[in-house]
């Protein structure tokens, strides 16, 4: 079943959508939740949450495309499950995203940007490498998915996928310099 | 900057983004009749190296009693007039698609602390920017065609500084794994290279063929890094599909130098 009649299903209020959710996306969603997460119960109640969110959101809400909406509300119920398990202030220190922040570690840009700006320049950023790069980039700082999975998905060897990551970290420095915005 | 910002920058990631991961399909493998392309690269790449090893393998260092004023010299220029001097000598080096025994140069610019960058080698074509290539290092086969020359060496180099001194802690050579693939012919195995390290350099040598580089550096006062390379690169006329072919491969490959043995500030 194609996106488009899981959302007309949606619309319909038929709650078969949830299962075909579930058999279609069901092991990308627990994924995205145990790449973050690190715990299986945690991540199948955060993709339960999803499914239920996206119950109540739609409608009103027509996404186009489906998968990126469905995925993005899993993330953020996985992160946010991860900070409140954890009361830490830096509660996403383990996650791949780290390895951004030692790129730019030296660079402060808290009063010049906020979060959603950066977010959007780096979304241009992506625009300007090439789609391997690009894949590589957003499994690992989105999906936050192991090299070895990038590696097996992408067809490259890790060290490979190991160098483009680093390459690409250092052009997205260079970028946001460009942009003005560090 | 902190993580949780990033993190929440990367909710910013559009939809076509998230969406390309899931279409996305890894490049196809080369095909048959591309890899017999490449195997005939290859007989004409043993019969050069071949050719070139016997010519100049077994060379020894000249001494004051038997000068020879075609070896190279083993110190790297100190200045951008010198650097710019020597490459011009080594670009007037007869095109031979064997081997000129001048050893290529090879020079950085200094960036921060973790800069690199590098290469100049005896077959580019006059006036071609070495830093240029570097900036489009991914792109290097494509920008190797538009260039038109067949062979290519390329390093990448990490270094901290730390007061007077630059402690070199990663080189990647690609040439020799390049060449080592090459001639075995298995684009599967990966090439050891073996590595030693002396006070003054690091040695690399195949673990496939009689190829030995040795690499010093000089971190000098006019915020260049000069990096010597000699006896790595031979120009090997390998063909551009085929540098193409095996760019992405080769590239994984790097050997570590442990920061043990510092360059010492010119």
């Amino acid at each position: 079943m194609d996106d488009r009649q899981i959302v007309d299903m949606l619309f319909k209020r038929n709650d078969l959508a949830l299962k075909e959710i579930s058999s279609k996306y069901g092991k990308l969603l627990f994924r995205i939740a145990d790449n973050i997460l690190h715990c299986k119960e945690d991540s199948g109640e955060c993709v339960n949450d999803a499914y239920l969110a996206v119950w109540k959101t739609i409608p009103p809400n027509n996404p186009e495309p489906f998968s990126p909406y469905i995925c993005r509300i899993t993330r953020n119920i996985s992160l946010k499950k991860l900070r409140s398990k954890t009361a830490l202030k830096r509660s996403t220190e383990a996650l791949p995203v780290s390895e951004l922040e030692n790129e730019l570690k030296d660079l402060s840009f808290e009063d010049k940007i906020d979060a959603r700006a950066l977010g959007r320049k780096i979304d241009e950023f992506l625009d300007t490498v090439d789609e391997e790069s690009r894949v590589i980039f957003v499994k690992r700082y989105w999906f936050n998915d192991e090299i070895y999975e990038i590696a097996t998905a992408t067809g490259l060897s890790e060290s490979n996928v190991y160098q483009k990551l680093s390459r690409a970290r250092k052009k997205l420095r260079r970028f946001l310099e460009k942009e003005g915005v560090l | 900057m902190n993580t949780e910002i990033l993190f929440d920058a990367m909710n910013e990631i559009s939809d076509k983004h998230i969406a390309e991961v899931a279409t996305y399909k890894p490049k196809a493998k080369a095909l048959p009749l591309k890899k017999l392309i490449v195997t005939a690269a290859c007989i004409g790449v043993v019969a050069a190296s071949a050719l070139a090893v016997m010519n100049t393998g077994s060379r020894t260092k000249p001494t004051a009693s038997s000068p020879d004023s075609t070896y190279p010299s083993t110190t790297a220029p100190t200045t951008v007039a010198a650097i710019d001097k020597y490459t011009t000598e080594i670009s007037q080096e007869p095109t031979s698609t064997t081997m000129a025994y001048t050893p290529p140069v090879v020079s950085g610019t200094v960036a921060g602390t973790t800069a690199s960058v590098t290469t100049t080698q005896n077959y580019m074509p006059p006036g071609f920017d070495a830093s240029v290539m570097l900036e489009q290092s991914e792109n290097l086969g494509e920008f190797c065609e538009k260039a038109d020359f067949t062979a290519q060496s390329s390093y990448w180099v990490s270094y901290e500084q730390k007061d007077k001194e630059a402690v070199i802690y990663s080189i990647c050579v690609s040439t020799v794994s390049l060449i080592d693939k090459l001639i075995t012919n298995n684009y599967d195995k990966k090439a050891e290279i073996r590595q030693s390290t002396t006070d003054e350099a690091i040695v690399f040598e195949s673990s496939l063929y009689d190829i030995k580089g040795i690499v010093t550096t000089r971190l000098c006062n006019d915020g260049y890094l000069y990096i010597t390379c000699k006896d790595v690169t031979r120009g090997y006329n390998i063909g551009t599909d085929a540098y193409k072919k095996f760019m992405d491969e080769f590239e994984s490959l790097s050997c570590i130098y442990t920061p043990e043995h510092p360059v010492t500030l010119a």
